[in-house]
């Protein structure tokens, strides 16, 4: 019933906008009245009709959800909606003005949006009147093109009736044609792409002379203009709360509903092949169906395959032992005597190692849309302890990060670890200036990730990286419980209690454990007002989140948090999640969506948030143990993989 | 007056400069760290049934008190991390029980580092908690050299649970003497009421690895080429036969039944004893106090059977020998045992009635002495330990010689020969007095010599000496064929290696190894076992050509229960026979813990069943028959 009455009004007003443009109807919506006019009716989507339950509604005030359109072309950026989501590639937008003077008049108005799932608030939180100094790097927009600033109306007749306006745009990334983005004069917009979240949407009506006469600032007519030379002024605060507010015959109009936003990366459509490290003349012969870089995979695929950074100076010697840690019984009996009783002309110098040959161990699944990931077993005389994940291609900032995975288990019935360690991360998606975080004040970022505490510090930089780390290691926090007293026992094949010495109590007491390390690498910028070096508590959501840092110059900062093996990698799938705001980073784990618990939280009182674009990360690596210091079982004492150690990825979605 | 104004300034000056001096030692001297704390022995209340702590290198207290008597002032009873007792901190400025050590007990080589924990309890309290688990050492004339507290205050301290506490300090900065005294304690600085147990500390800095460095580095363009005898090896993993014995000390188990307790103290043969050279070998097994078993695997039954042995009491001083030589000394189609002792030889055959392995009764073994003596000499060479004879086919006519050693380096060759009814004797094939073998003088070298088809291409046995020159202490190997038609000894490997096998690698042949020969893996050449315990279980797959011997694989077990793997033991003795597959070799482990804890290899006086590594018998082949 309710169906068929918002059909039939849907069709009288098709009527009304068929037959003339005066309506005397009563819009949808509220409304938004001056002296000299009446706006009412609003709608930012009138071709947009899907509903939060992905169903098709022509309910109009009702909030809508719109998956991101990951088959559009890549270096366009998302463009919300994309030209095959509507037929014209626009999202059309209606309202409707009555001329509440004598006499006909024109009007002007202009559309904008904004993020606001992932903003910072308008105003300044000690004093409401005043804009907040990170209102500007908000994620809003207007048309696409800059330079249409405020569209006149026909002519509106003082008939006391409302007449129906009509006009399109589109959600793109870098909204306000910054420089910035820009390279080789090509507005390269996918290096600030549109935010995930929620959309609010506001038309602004005011007055044509007040654009001639500049009463309404340029740059909030024009939104590529700086208010000054640090920053842009966001128009929401200037209608909402600041000057524009007082203006007489200006009024916002603003869209009750929202529209969200929601990507979510089809993993069977492919794993793009960085030429860069694999050429197609050398590697071309290993390239599959689905994984390449031919010029559909290019365009299609959401993740490439990741190559880590192999530091040199992390190289190790590795006991000689090929063994399936997970299935061969492996004990800590085993793990003591290969400690003990190798001499060192024995052990094999590693580092960890990337894939010989692309699209090996990385494997996108167009049938099961999922992406597989495997360490490959190694063999005696290619021993190797090989790093696989993937990477995603379309950089977000901000974002809530949901991925649901069944990556390989780390530790064995014994409680003996594989060495892997399962990493869910978010990587910058460039360190070029374009994708510089924001300017830190007090001392500067490091200008580097690696280094010592005496190395350069910028005022900007583009690092940034927020990591879930999980593995078989110890906690730092509180500082009197570290590291463990281990004792390393000796060499003595002639009393067993001498070399096959047990661990601590409370490292026995977490056996079945591993641990989830949740780190915001802020590059050691000292902005935030508790910014500490060493352990300091935070509490959040009734729990305390012990944070680390080695000292004031550390450039990241952890927590860890004990979570049993089994229930993470042991069943058929688990989430993790990343939500990663404007003043806070908040990372959650659960058996099920709606089932996730807060296991690691930081906010901008203790570290920087970072505010650049950055990508996805799903790896199974091995990590050396020298930066997990404290480890209760060590890399080089851990043997190298017999079998290949899958892990399999079954969604991701940034909302 | 001005004199006197003077000297009021000045004196006023003095005592102001003094009073400041004062407060600033007062506040900014770390007094915690110069007071000598009031020592107590803690040997005088700790019961040390209580102390456990099998780790080496640490002390470990848990403050127990004997409950009949008084509880001694520092000690808290009824709140307890581990037991009844604990110790008490009460107040600022207290200190709990202190545990102290001379440097030199505590061995200085272990002063490298210190590893400390402890359980600290705190009471209820509105007040910070700020205390310190203190190592702390103070030289012979009580003046502190170092302080290291591991401190327990900062925010959201639990309150009235245990809690862990621990650290590790590097102490390679601090030079310690013999008589320093160590001095543990935990130091309370607030006025909270704590309680601590369980005080660990390790000494001792992390450790390297025994020897040089990496010889394979992965990370280099050339990857891994592989060198000759140098590590790493291949590993031959040797599964586990399931012979049925429950992974017991017993060979045999059939119901509640036990047989066949193996020890590593009784001498296991294996040989043809009963049946001819092409089946499956018997186990002959010699208790220490000179009684023979048999035993003898049966396929259909998948286990191992005890064949009841004819042997008189009288004869069981025969067997109580040191040097247990299995061969075809005769010209029977089965394998003979000469055994030798401190006061006699014997020449002993074994004759079976009945079948092996067949329903019922089965068979049974009567012993057959073929020569006997009553003196451990032959030949004029007076025998007395194993490594003065050997015994092998050497000069391929497929009866077993007896080879003795004399003095610098002269042998003699000795073949048994039967005279009819009447018995027989051992003659002599050929002497060394002439042709002396330098490997083989006991005044310049220890060695061991066993026989055996080392060299494939030769059809009888030939002879591997292991030797180590007492001079240099060098080692060295060497493998001689008898020649038949000069009666003397000739050297295989070239002259130009001073007739010695070349040493490639780290790996050395040592006279204290132990050799078995073996076709240990199915389709493959004859092969030996090099069994080391130098310094770990090392038990190694060899081979020999014409220069020296080729490392094959190391030898690893798979398949055993639980956490048994043979090589955890710190007693592992191997014997190696055809028991099971008459083409294929097993390897029977006999494992064992000692319990003695100043056990140093060697004889052990009482063995361990620990509830991780139990006793245990077990059977290893390449392919074990499933």
């Amino acid at each position: 019933m309710f169906v068929k009455i918002q059909h039939i009004i849907s069709l009288v007003g098709l009527a009304c906008f068929a037959l003339t443009t005066a309506c005397s109807h009563s819009p949808e919506g509220p409304e938004a009245v001056s002296g000299q006019f009446t706006v009412n009716g609003f709608n930012p989507l009138v071709n947009w009709k899907t509903d939060m339950a992905g169903e098709e509604t022509n309910n109009v005030l009702i909030d809508k959800l719109l998956y991101l359109d990951y088959t559009a072309p890549r270096r366009t950026g998302f463009m919300i909606p994309s030209p095959d989501q509507t037929e014209n590639g626009f999202f059309e937008m209606e309202f409707y003005i009555k001329n509440t003077g004598s006499s006909p008049q024109k009007f002007a108005y202009k559309i904008y949006y904004q993020n606001e799932s992932y903003k910072f608030p308008e105003r300044d939180a000690t004093d409401s009147t005043m804009l907040n100094e990170f209102a500007w790097e908000n994620f809003y927009g207007s048309w696409e093109n800059v330079d249409k600033t405020f569209v006149l109306t026909k002519e509106i007749p003082g008939d006391g009736k409302f007449h129906r306006i009509t006009d399109r745009f589109r959600i793109v990334g870098n909204p306000r044609d910054e420089e910035r983005y820009y390279e080789n004069e090509s507005n390269d917009r996918w290096k600030r792409n549109p935010r995930v979240g929620d959309y609010s949407f506001m038309l602004a009506v005011t007055m044509p002379e007040y654009m001639e006469s500049h009463v309404i600032p340029d740059y909030i007519q024009n939104i590529s203009l700086p208010k000054d030379s640090l920053s842009f002024l966001n128009p929401y605060f200037y209608f909402l709360y600041g000057e524009g507010r007082e203006l007489p015959n200006t009024v916002v109009n603003r869209f009750p509903n929202i529209l969200r936003v929601v990507a979510k990366p089809d993993l069977g459509a492919g794993i793009y092949i960085n030429p860069f490290y694999y050429p197609r003349d050398e590697y071309g012969e290993t390239f599959t169906g689905n994984c390449g870089n031919s010029d559909q995979i290019y365009e299609r695929a959401p993740f490439d395959q990741f190559m880590h950074y192999i530091d040199p100076t992390a190289k190790y010697s590795n006991i000689p032992v090929i063994a399936d840690v997970l299935k061969d019984n492996y004990s800590l009996t085993e793990y003591n005597w290969n400690k003990q009783f190798y001499r060192k002309e024995e052990l094999i110098t590693v580092v960890a190692t990337n894939s010989q040959n692309p699209c090996e161990t990385v494997i996108s699944d167009p049938i099961e849309h999922k992406i597989i990931i495997k360490n490959p077993g190694t063999e005696f005389g290619r021993w190797e302890k090989q790093n696989v994940g993937v990477i995603s291609r379309h950089g977000f900032t901000y974002g809530k990060w949901t991925v649901k995975a069944n990556l390989t288990e780390l530790l064995n019935k014994n409680g003996l670890w594989n060495g892997l360690t399962n990493a869910i991360w978010l990587f910058t998606q460039d360190q070029s200036p374009w994708n510089h975080r924001r300017d830190c004040n007090n001392l500067g970022y490091f200008a580097n990730y690696y280094g010592g505490d005496q190395d350069v510090r910028v005022k900007n930089v583009g690092y940034s990286e927020i990591d879930f780390e999980i593995l078989k290691t110890t906690k730092y926090c509180p500082s009197y419980i570290f590291p463990p007293a281990y004792n390393k026992g000796v060499i003595d094949q002639y009393n067993i209690a001498n070399w096959n010495v047990t661990l601590p109590q409370e490292v026995m007491e977490m056996n079945d454990e591993i641990l989830v390390a949740c780190t915001n690498w802020d590059m050691a910028c000292q902005d935030p007002v508790n910014y500490a070096g060493g352990c300091n508590p935070i509490i959040y959501d009734n729990q305390v989140f012990w944070q680390h840092k080695w000292g004031d110059t550390y450039r990241a900062i952890t927590s860890k948090k004990p979570e049993l093996d089994d229930e993470l990698f042991g069943g058929p799938y688990y989430y993790f999640q990343i939500d990663w705001q404007p003043e806070r980073i908040i990372w959650r784990i659960g058996p099920e969506k709606d089932q996730l618990r807060v296991v690691g939280y930081v906010d901008h009182t203790i570290t920087t948030i970072p505010n650049n674009q950055m990508l996805l990360i799903i790896t199974q690596e091995f990590h050396n143990t020298r930066w997990w210091i404290g480890s209760m079982f060590t890399q080089d004492n851990i043997p190298f993989p017999k079998n290949d150690i899958t892990g399999e990825i079954y969604e991701v979605v940034i909302e | 007056m001005k004199k006197k104004w003077k000297l009021l300034i000045i004196i006023g000056m003095v005592v102001g400069l003094s009073a400041i001096l004062a407060l600033l030692v007062i506040n900014y001297v770390p007094w915690h760290k110069l007071v000598k704390i009031p020592e107590s022995d803690e040997t005088a209340f700790i019961r040390h049934d209580k102390l456990v702590s099998a780790a080496p290198n640490s002390l470990f207290f848990d403050f127990e008190v004997d409950p009949t008597r008084e509880t001694p002032s520092g000690i808290y009873q009824g709140i307890a991390h581990s037991g009844n007792y604990s110790a008490k901190v009460f107040g600022k400025d207290s200190y709990s029980i202190s545990v102290v050590r001379k440097a030199g007990e505590l061995g200085l080589r272990n002063m490298g580092g210190v590893a400390m924990s402890a359980w600290v309890y705190v009471l209820p309290t509105d007040d910070d908690v700020n205390a310190a688990l203190v190592f702390s050492a103070t030289n012979s004339v009580g003046v502190n050299i170092c302080w290291k507290g591991l401190y327990f205050s900062g925010p959201l301290i639990p309150v009235e649970k245990w809690t862990k506490i621990s650290r590790y300090y590097d102490l390679s900065d601090v030079r310690l003497r013999s008589d320093d005294n160590i001095q543990l304690y935990f130091w309370n600085n607030s006025s909270t009421d704590l309680l601590v147990d369980d005080f660990y500390f390790v000494f001792g800095a992390p450790r390297d690895r025994t020897g040089d460095s990496a010889l394979v580095d992965m990370t280099k363009q050339t990857g891994y080429k592989p060198l000759f005898n140098n590590p790493p090896f291949h590993t031959l993993f040797l599964d586990q036969e399931d012979i049925q014995n429950d992974d017991n000390i017993f060979l045999i188990k059939q119901g509640d039944s036990v047989e066949g307790n193996i020890t590593p103290d009784d001498q296991v043969v294996s040989g043809h004893f009963l049946t001819p050279r092409n089946t499956r070998e018997s186990m002959l097994v010699i208790k220490p106090d000179g009684k023979p078993e048999l035993y003898h695997y049966c396929p259909d039954k998948h286990s191992f059977v005890r064949i009841p042995l004819d042997c008189p009491v009288e004869l069981y001083p025969l067997f109580q020998g040191f040097s247990y030589l299995k061969g075809a000394f005769t010209s029977s189609s089965t394998d003979q045992l000469l055994v030798t002792g401190n006061n006699n030889m014997a020449l002993i055959g074994f004759e079976e009635t009945g079948s092996i392995c067949a329903s019922g009764n089965g068979a049974s073994a009567k012993l057959n002495v073929i020569w006997q003596s009553d003196e451990s000499q032959l030949h004029e060479i007076i025998l007395k330990h194993k490594n003065q004879m050997t015994c092998g086919d050497l000069n391929g006519d497929r009866i077993t010689e007896l080879l003795l050693f004399g003095q610098k380096g002269s042998w003699k060759l000795l073949k048994y020969t039967s005279s009819g009814s009447s018995g027989g004797d051992w003659t002599a094939v050929a002497t060394g007095e002439e042709y002396k073998v330098k490997e083989w003088d006991p005044t310049r070298v220890d060695f061991s010599v066993t026989a055996g088809p080392y060299l494939p291409r030769f059809g009888h046995d030939i002879l591997l000496t292991t030797f180590q020159d007492k001079k240099s202490g060098k080692y060295a190997y060497s493998l001689l064929k008898y020649q038949s038609a000069d009666r003397r000894f000739t050297q295989l490997f070239p002259y130009d290696q001073q007739s010695q096998g070349l040493t490639i690698g780290i790996d050395t042949l040592k006279p204290t190894d132990r050799f078995y020969p073996g076709h240990f893996q199915q389709g493959k050449p004859m092969s030996f076992l090099r069994y080391n315990r130098d310094w770990r279980y090392d038990l190694k797959d060899i081979r020999f050509n014409d220069t020296t011997f080729q490392i094959l694989a190391n030898i690893d077990f798979s398949g055993y229960p639980n956490d048994m793997n043979p090589k955890y033991y710190e007693i592992l003795k191997i014997h190696t026979g055809n028991w099971i597959n008459p083409t294929a070799t097993s390897v029977m482990v006999i494992a064992r813990n000692c319990k003695p804890k100043d056990f140093s290899g060697g004889e052990c006086s009482d063995y361990e069943d620990l509830h991780s590594l139990p006793n245990s018998l077990q059977i290893y082949s390449d392919e074990p028959i499933k």
